[in-house]
């Protein structure tokens, strides 16, 4: 079961791929639902949304622009109409006529006065929306006459018109003051009235028109929702009408705040349409701003707003739910998946743990085939069963040739064994055996030569000589033999060996043979090996002796040792000569027993050395060869295994040989 | 009177009557004057007036002007004429200012300003204060969905700057659309055909494109005004000429506001006019009479500068600096300099005095 449940299995990947589908098609489908898809082909909830956001805050808008206008141009004709009234006119040719002669018909000016406040009254009671109606001087605003009597004399706070602009009779001017209490402000709507005389003073109609109106029918927002909000400002974005959500909770002063923000500089400036920006507290919103042009220098910015947040909570609402139910059908869907993974491989999975058991060396393990299941997976389990059955078969057959042929190894190898050990006895014996003869043989000479004396003529000397040459030559020939037989018998006594060290021993061993000769010896550096201190002294002696018997019909001879690593890191020792050198042909009987490539009378030996050297060197798990070419000299060059410099303990190299 | 204007039947009774009056040649009172002439060419008698066949409100007026025979009798009594020189937007006549060719000319803001930086003028008085928009399909709607369109635009007019403002209102730059310059009247065929993905463009085309094609809408207006422009030499070597023009442009309004049949013959005239100039169709009658009531009749009462206007608070400023901040401007513009262009005086002391310069006494009985 936990096999099973590991990441590479079928059962595995089959969940992870069916998760990773669920979950790529639940955010591919949320994200169509959301965003759409490309080229207009399916427009996404977020547009759609978007699109019936800006679509309502635009019809909104609209209708307050189109409310607003109405409203002004209501306005404006009311004002226009009072202008032509003749009771005005009256009024300005006696304002006119006083002004010139001041104590003149005093009363009648007054009636004038009251006639116009009373039909300026009357208006006012008929249309209910303004404020107080008056009569101010075009110029410098003083009031004539008001509705209100406590302004009589009063100065509007902003002039009508400039000293250098001249009024024109008809023309319609429109601003916005703040009243006395600072609390609230009025929109004044004016026409400059016709002068009686080019030297009458200018006079105007104002409509004092409270804006709390405005505020009222402005915030009739029904389809805006809970952040829905409509902001009015002038052409300089002062707001007219106080914030829905004011930042820090108190309603702002009429005319006092100036709306920072994108969306009322637009409006102000005489844009109409829809935006996605930040509101004056950096909100994001959606709105739709309009300009309300009523002259050409007095416009209204209209903003209608509403938080992003609020328009597009539903459709993060849906994603939640959306994700919320796709979550919990996604569980129960894996699991059942994994249910029927788990029925469907769980033959696939006897087949493995078979062939796992097998691929361990348990030959009899088969796949359980219950005989329900069907197709592809029964076929694979006859399959594996029966390859499984032939794996084992040819296993059984092999192990019983291998087991044959081990037998007979064996047998053969105890004969070798005991022919060799044979061998080895008869060698040991034989040379042991022939030392006491060969010694008596090389001792009798001398007494027959003591005991003849002088009766020895010259012929017996020369025999006697014969006799004590071949006696010495016998002895070398059974020491070698003896030596030889005994480095197949002692034991390894492995150290570490310098054989730097080793070599400078040896020098000094042979340094007779080199008694009058020119001999140049070159002995790079050499390494610390593991080996038998003994044989290893042995084999240079023997080497080394060669070198210097090869070499001695050479004028200048020249030998050298020298030591590198080869492939494996085995250390390889190689000692050459500049001497006579041997054929190459004759390389492979150099390290037999006996083999000499060169006849006795040149140079003496008995064909033991290199064998000897041979045996040792393979007794250290080595290898030994030699090249060659007839008269410019020989190497031999032999592997050993190696070891550190700086070997803890000595290593006695004058142990005397065995 | 608007809302009755706009009623269909009474539209269609003054369509009938309009047609029957473009037919009868208006009764002449006493000698004609010689027609106006189109012309590039400028002697000493002739005063140029630029015009902009192809803009409903500012085509409107000129061409009632044309047809004035106050205006022609007045200049011929000064030993002038009257030459007509047509445009098709108002960039093309910041050049022929500065180099003299035209003395008088309607143009939008924009091109006013140009000329202001460019040229010694005078900004006299307001002729139009309208809007211009982008019109697009509505999946391109709201703006912001313009990004890496091709936006078709005539250049250096008015609507090439509404529409740098609009795209900034959508946190765009110039750069994140493609502007393609086309001629006003290349705009609307090139987006049927998806050469361009919108268009800025100013009415009647905005609305008559709106009208003819349902699929099209305009998902952002802005307001741009246009202006009277008089070269200062020719105001101050010729002063009698000019208020001669500025009070034909005066009593054309008047003339205008005082009937609907006159506007809709003015109406008339402006159609057939913009189809000889560029051979295609032009916006409808109706079309260009709710254009020209808008945009000019409702603020013809005092179109004079406004003194606030030459504030740092006034609108034109805004655009100066705006424009300025766009990197729009020539190096010469600065705003002492167009400041000083805005006349407050010129039109106002025509104003003042209506019977002299004979604002309310019409007749456009001349033969054009």
């Amino acid at each position: 079961m936990r096999a099973s449940l590991a990441p590479h299995t079928l059962r595995h990947r089959l969940l992870l791929i069916t998760a990773a589908c669920l979950l790529t098609t639940f955010l591919g489908m949320t994200a169509v639902i959301v965003f759409g898809l490309p080229y207009g082909l399916l427009p996404g909830e977020l547009h759609q949304q978007e699109h019936n956001a800006l679509a309502r805050l635009g019809a909104v808008a609209d209708n307050k622009k189109t409310l607003l206008a109405l409203w002004f141009n209501e306005w404006f004709g009311d004002l226009k109409l009072a202008s032509q009234n003749p009771l005005l006119a009256a009024f300005s040719t006696a304002y006119s006529a006083a002004e010139q002669v001041p104590a003149r018909d005093e009363p009648q000016m007054e009636q004038r006065r009251q006639e116009v406040i009373g039909w300026l009254q009357s208006i006012r009671q008929a249309y209910d929306h303004y404020d107080h109606l008056e009569v101010v001087t075009a110029r410098v605003g003083a009031v004539i006459l008001s509705t209100d009597e406590s302004r009589a004399g009063a100065k509007m706070p902003l002039p009508l018109k400039n000293a250098e602009e001249i009024p024109i009779p008809g023309e319609l001017a429109a601003f916005l003051v703040s009243e006395d209490d600072g609390k609230t402000a009025h929109l004044c709507l004016a026409v400059h009235l016709a002068s009686p005389a080019a030297t009458a003073t200018p006079m105007a109609l104002v409509f004092h028109i409270d804006t709390s109106i405005l505020i009222d029918k402005l915030r009739d927002i029904p389809l805006l929702g809970a952040s829905g909000e409509i902001q009015l400002v002038d052409m300089n974005q002062i707001l007219l009408t106080p914030l829905r959500h004011p930042a820090n909770g108190k309603p702002d002063t009429p005319l006092q705040t100036r709306l920072e923000s994108k969306l009322a500089q637009y409006a102000a400036w005489g844009n109409d349409g829809t935006m996605q920006a930040e509101d004056s507290q950096g909100v994001p919103v959606l709105a739709a701003v309009r300009h309300i042009r009523i002259l050409p220098d007095f416009g209204l910015g209209l903003v209608v707003k509403q938080d992003q947040a609020e328009v597009f909570a539903p459709i993060y609402q849906r994603v939640t739910t959306l994700a919320t139910v796709a979550g919990a059908g996604a569980l129960v869907l894996l699991l059942a998946i994994f249910f029927m993974a788990r029925s469907l491989l769980k033959p696939l999975e006897g087949v493995a743990a078979a062939a796992r058991r097998l691929q361990g060396g348990d030959l009899t393990a088969r796949a359980t085939a219950t005989g329900q299941e069907q197709g592809e997976v029964q076929v694979l389990a006859t399959a594996f069963n029966a390859m499984a059955e032939e794996v084992q078969n040819w296993n059984e057959r092999l192990n019983a040739i291998v087991a044959e042929r081990t037998a007979e190894l064996q047998d053969r190898t105890g004969q070798l064994e005991a022919l060799n050990a044979e061998l080895e006895s008869f060698n040991h014996t034989v040379s042991h055996d022939l030392r006491t003869p060969i010694r008596a043989l090389a001792g009798f000479p001398d007494l027959l030569e003591t005991h003849l004396g002088e009766r020895l003529d010259d012929k017996g000397r020369q025999y006697l000589a014969a006799i004590r040459s071949a006696a010495r030559r016998m002895s070398e020939i059974t020491t070698g033999l003896l030596n030889f037989s005994r480095l197949g018998r002692v034991d390894l006594a492995m150290s570490d060996v310098d054989l730097a060290v080793l070599v400078s021993k040896v020098r000094e061993d042979l340094a007779a043979m080199s008694e009058g000769r020119q001999v140049e010896w070159q002995v790079s550096e050499l390494p610390v090996v593991k080996g038998d201190p003994l044989l290893l002294r042995i084999a240079l002696t023997n080497l080394l002796s060669n070198a210097l018997k090869f070499s001695r019909q050479t004028a200048a001879a020249r030998i050298r040792v020298t030591a590198a690593l080869d492939e494996d890191g085995a250390p390889t020792v190689t000692v050459s000569d500049n001497g006579t050198g041997f054929d190459m042909k004759y390389a492979d009987r150099l390290f037999k027993m006996f083999s000499r490539l060169h006849p006795s009378e040149t140079f003496e030996g008995t064909g033991i050395g290199l064998a000897t050297v041979s045996r040792i060197v393979r007794r250290h798990g080595g290898r030994i060869w030699a090249l060659s070419t007839p008269g410019a000299g020989a190497s031999f060059s032999f592997t050993l295994a190696v070891a550190p410099r700086d070997a803890p303990h000595a290593v006695d190299v004058n142990r005397s040989t065995p | 009177m608007s809302m009755k204007i706009c009623h269909h039947s009474s539209w269609l009774l003054l369509f009938l009557v309009a047609a029957l009056l473009l037919h009868l040649r208006p009764a002449a009172a006493g000698p004609a004057p010689l027609p106006p002439q189109e012309s590039s060419a400028k002697d000493g008698k002739a005063v140029v007036f630029g015009t902009l066949p192809y803009s409903a409100p500012l085509g409107v007026i000129s061409e009632v002007m044309r047809r004035d025979a106050i205006l022609a009798k007045g200049l011929q009594a000064q030993g002038k004429k009257l030459v007509v020189q047509s445009f098709l937007k108002g960039h093309d006549m910041v050049p022929a200012m500065k180099q003299g060719d035209i003395d008088i000319a309607f143009v939008g803001d924009v091109p006013a300003l140009m000329m202001a930086s460019e040229s010694d003028i005078l900004i006299a008085g307001l002729v139009k204060l309208g809007s211009g928009g982008i019109v697009t399909r509505a999946q391109y709607a709201p703006l912001a969905n313009l990004r890496g369109k091709r936006i078709g635009v005539p250049q250096g007019a008015s609507v090439y700057f509404g529409l740098l403002l609009a795209l900034e209102a959508a946190g765009m730059e110039e750069t994140d659309v493609e502007v393609v310059f086309m001629e006003p009247n290349e705009l609307l065929p090139a987006l049927l055909d998806k050469k361009i993905e919108a268009m800025s463009i100013w009415p009647p085309i905005l609305d008559a494109a709106l009208h003819d094609h349902p699929e099209l809408i305009c998902p952002q207006r802005f307001m741009n005004a246009s202006y009277v422009v008089l070269s200062r030499s020719f105001a101050d070597r010729q002063p009698e000429a000019a208020a001669l023009l500025l009070s034909a442009y005066l009593r054309a309004m008047r003339w205008m506001r005082d009937a609907p049949v006159n506007l809709l013959l003015a109406a008339g005239w402006t159609k057939a006019r913009a189809e000889e100039f560029q051979p295609q169709p032009f916006a409808s009658l109706k079309s260009i009479c709710v254009t020209t009531e808008h945009d000019i009749l409702a603020y013809a009462t005092n179109p004079t500068i406004r003194h606030a206007e030459r504030e740092e608070s006034g609108q034109i400023y805004k655009l100066f600096t705006f424009l300025e901040k766009k990197g729009k401007l020539p190096a010469s513009a600065s705003w002492p300099r167009l400041r000083k262009s805005l006349d407050i005086h010129l039109l106002r002391g025509i104003l003042s005095q209506p019977d002299k310069h004979l604002l309310n006494v019409y007749d456009y009985s001349l033969e054009n």
